[in-house]
């Protein structure tokens, strides 16, 4: 936009802007698929107790109620999810590349 | 794991300021090519890019108040937040007095920062899976064996207690 309002020659500019435009979307979109990747995998794993505790409610359903019946049930229930958040929020950090 | 927090901040904190300095050398390099001096081009970048950067480059790349682009390339050759460009920068600095062109040797320079990027990036996809895999087995395992277990754990310590 300068070079053009100070009437400076653009072609050269327009072809390295290309060339740079064209690495930085290279290089996002590799981050951003990485990111994708693990965070598939993770969330696929993060849903793993929960599915079992549906399974063994569906199958057991005693053995369920066992979590829902008293305080320990429910640290148990606490405890997982805190863990799971805590192990989103540092995999969040790591995976970060800038 | 505070000095694991610090590792790993102070090695983000190197990989932005990398990514910043080459977003600089290329606007640098993209004004020199369409035909203004150095200094102008500098101050030019400095208008357009400096706002968005980190503190400690802003700090070291801003031409103070009725300073001038040498008194810069003095100070960067000392406190420059990446280490490994200094004696390169000094080397533009002494270009730049001489009144040698600079494109090329910014370029130079552009590309030995973005080779570094690269090999950090590689470097870094290499070792996502490994720690993807320790966050799950610290963070993602014990809540799936906490849920299967505790029936089990509290009906034999009911029955201990009856």
């Amino acid at each position: 936009m300068r070079s053009y309002q100070d009437h400076l020659e653009l072609g050269p500019v327009l072809n390295q802007m290309l060339v740079l435009l064209e690495q930085e979307r290279r290089m996002r979109g590799r981050l951003s698929q990485l990111r994708a990747q693990a965070f598939g995998q993770v969330a696929l794993v993060a849903m793993l107790p929960w599915a079992l505790l549906v399974i063994l409610g569906v199958f057991e359903p005693n053995m369920v109620a066992i979590f829902f019946a008293d305080y320990r049930g429910w640290a148990v229930i606490l405890a997982s999810l805190l863990f799971e958040m805590v192990g989103a929020i540092i995999l969040w950090r790591v995976s970060v590349f800038v | 794991m505070f000095l694991f927090k610090a590792r790993s901040r102070s090695l983000r904190e190197q990989r932005r300021y990398r990514h910043e300095m080459i977003l600089f050398f290329h606007s640098l390099s993209l004004y020199l090519v369409a035909g203004y001096d150095f200094n102008s081009s500098w101050e030019l970048v400095s208008e357009s890019l400096l706002r968005g950067m980190s503190r400690p480059l802003r700090d070291c790349l801003k031409i103070s108040q009725g300073g001038v682009l040498s008194d810069v390339f003095r100070s960067v050759q000392v406190s420059f937040p990446i280490q490994g460009i200094r004696p390169w920068l000094g080397v533009l600095g002494q270009f730049y007095e001489n009144g040698t062109e600079l494109v090329s040797a910014i370029r130079q320079l552009t590309e030995l920062l973005e080779a570094e990027q690269a090999m950090d990036m590689e470097n870094h996809q290499r070792c996502l899976p490994t720690r993807l895999n320790l966050i799950l087995i610290v963070f993602f395992l014990p809540p799936a064996l906490m849920l299967l277990m505790t029936p089990l754990v509290l009906g034999v310590w009911e029955t201990l207690l009856d």
